[in-house]
């Protein structure tokens, strides 16, 4: 059976795109999916830096489309979970090292492969999120509650509308349920409202995410933190199981009021 | 209620803009009132004689010169007429013909549109717009004519944008920053008491005019 394309995108930079898809292959992968994750991000990849498989890297995506290797040697296999891999991108080469016809080509033979295939999009609307966009049948596009990153989401909504895509799911990174309280955020409703898709996960704001990244271990492989938590809901209901949205309410059970709360039966 | 040959002051002249649903004895009668009542203005100034879209044969022309263009003794007149075939009688006589801004009537059909418009899209549309959706930031709506949002408008939209100020501009939920309606156009505050409120946005005398409804 053929993989699930996936393309994880934004528009806007920063927002999330490299760790949602990280955090998602390796959740899948526990699960016991087979899963590649492509780093499309060429010139710029953080995938691997991500996924802590920077030191294995031999070939790129760039020197499979070249014929400088053939394509299960440029995949990195991850040693920590079974049927995790990773394709990297090129550090050295630019966005226009590829067309979306290789691209077309190159997840095509990994979805013989695989049960998922997980495109990391580059930042922006030009050549790079084509290329990204172009093999996928879905997308998830990741979103913080800013007006800027809404707006561009929205952009790429919109973009990826047009290239008929059959399912298009949002993603709201770094909410922050302090914030919501005090009306200085945007809320689940208005982005939602504004972008009009489904919601598949919502991400809490978390330390943990910086501290995972810089150590180069998803989050998802060990901890139990509110940000992981939400990851591994996101992998659920990618896989169509029915998990309600509680990601704010289980960071503030996180809380040191949720605890007292909690020891006291509250 | 009683027509009235209406008369405005714009850059270009004295307007006088008929109705267009009177018969030629009725034309007759109100340019004789409007000469009446304000002929000493018309002196030595420039008419625009716009006839909207009335269908003025020739004899109608010729009641509208003998009646009020001549006897006023303005010293420019041009002509407006959207009716193809009045502009072509116009034309045959040799008479100075403006173009017509709005294409009212003459303009092709509204554009109907079943959904929200995204950050980045465009519709352009020679005629009016009607969005059942909303028209999200960073989107744009360019119409000949009135522009009409049932849903949230938060892009930029330009009404009349070939140079129509009477078009106007219709939002259910209104939170837009700019608005431009045709060589006019505003900038809103958040603030604006109008703001999240379905409202109406129209010119009058060279300012936007903003009615929450």
């Amino acid at each position: 059976m053929a993989a699930r394309t996936i393309v994880i995108t934004s528009g806007k930079g920063g927002v999330g795109k490299t760790t949602t898809a990280a955090n998602l292959a390796v959740e899948l992968a526990k699960i016991g999916m087979k899963v590649v994750a492509v780093d499309a991000d060429i010139g710029l990849r953080n995938l691997d830096v991500v996924m802590g498989l920077e030191n294995r890297i031999v070939y790129t995506l760039v020197d499979v489309i070249e014929g400088a290797c053939r394509l299960n040697q440029a995949l990195v296999r991850d040693k920590r979970i079974e049927n995790l891999y990773l394709l990297p991108a090129a550090q050295t080469r630019t966005k226009d090292a590829v067309t979306w016809e290789q691209m077309c080509e190159i997840c095509s033979m990994l979805s013989g492969e695989f049960d998922f295939v997980l495109i990391d999009s580059p930042a922006g609307i030009e050549s790079g999120f084509k290329n990204a966009a172009a093999p996928a049948q879905e997308a998830l596009v990741v979103t913080t509650p800013e007006i800027s990153s809404v707006r561009d989401a929205d952009r790429i909504i919109g973009l990826l509308e047009s290239m008929e895509k059959e399912s298009i799911s949002l993603v709201i990174n770094r909410l922050s349920p302090k914030m919501i309280k005090r009306g200085d955020m945007l809320d689940i409703s208005d982005v939602v409202e504004i972008l009009s898709v489904n919601l598949i996960g919502i991400v809490p704001e978390d330390e943990t995410v910086i501290i995972s990244t810089n150590k180069g271990e998803p989050l998802t492989l060990e901890s139990t933190s509110p940000a992981a938590r939400a990851f591994s809901n996101l992998a659920r209901r990618l896989l169509g199981e029915k998990i309600p949205f509680d990601e704010l309410e289980y960071v503030n059970s996180k809380g040191m009021l949720g605890r007292i709360k909690k020891f006291l039966g509250l | 209620m009683e027509s009235h040959i209406l008369l405005k002051g714009t850059k270009e002249g004295i307007r006088c803009i008929f109705p267009e649903d009177e018969g030629i004895m009725k034309i007759e009668k109100m340019c004789d009132e409007v000469l009446k009542e304000s002929g000493r203005i018309m002196y030595d100034c420039s008419l625009v004689i716009d006839l909207q879209g009335r269908e003025s044969d020739e004899e109608e022309i010729i009641a509208i010169l003998r009646n009020l263009v001549w006897p006023s003794g303005a010293k420019n007149v041009v002509w407006r007429s959207y009716d193809p075939k009045t502009r072509k009688i116009l034309k045959t006589a040799g008479f100075c013909i403006e173009e017509y801004p709005s294409y009212k009537g003459s303009r092709g059909r509204g554009l109907f549109i079943y959904k929200s418009l995204r950050s980045g899209q465009k519709v352009e549309h020679d005629s009016d717009v009607f969005i059942i959706g909303n028209v999200n930031d960073g989107s744009e709506v360019w119409a000949s004519g009135n522009i009409w949002i049932w849903g949230k408008l938060q892009g930029v939209v330009h009404a009349g944008c070939q140079g129509d100020e009477e078009a106007h501009i219709l939002a259910k939920v209104f939170e837009s920053n700019q608005v431009r309606i045709g060589k006019l156009y505003s900038s809103i505050e958040r603030n604006s008491s109008y703001w999240s409120k379905s409202t109406l946005i129209y010119a009058q005398e060279n300012t936007l005019i903003f009615k929450e409804i």
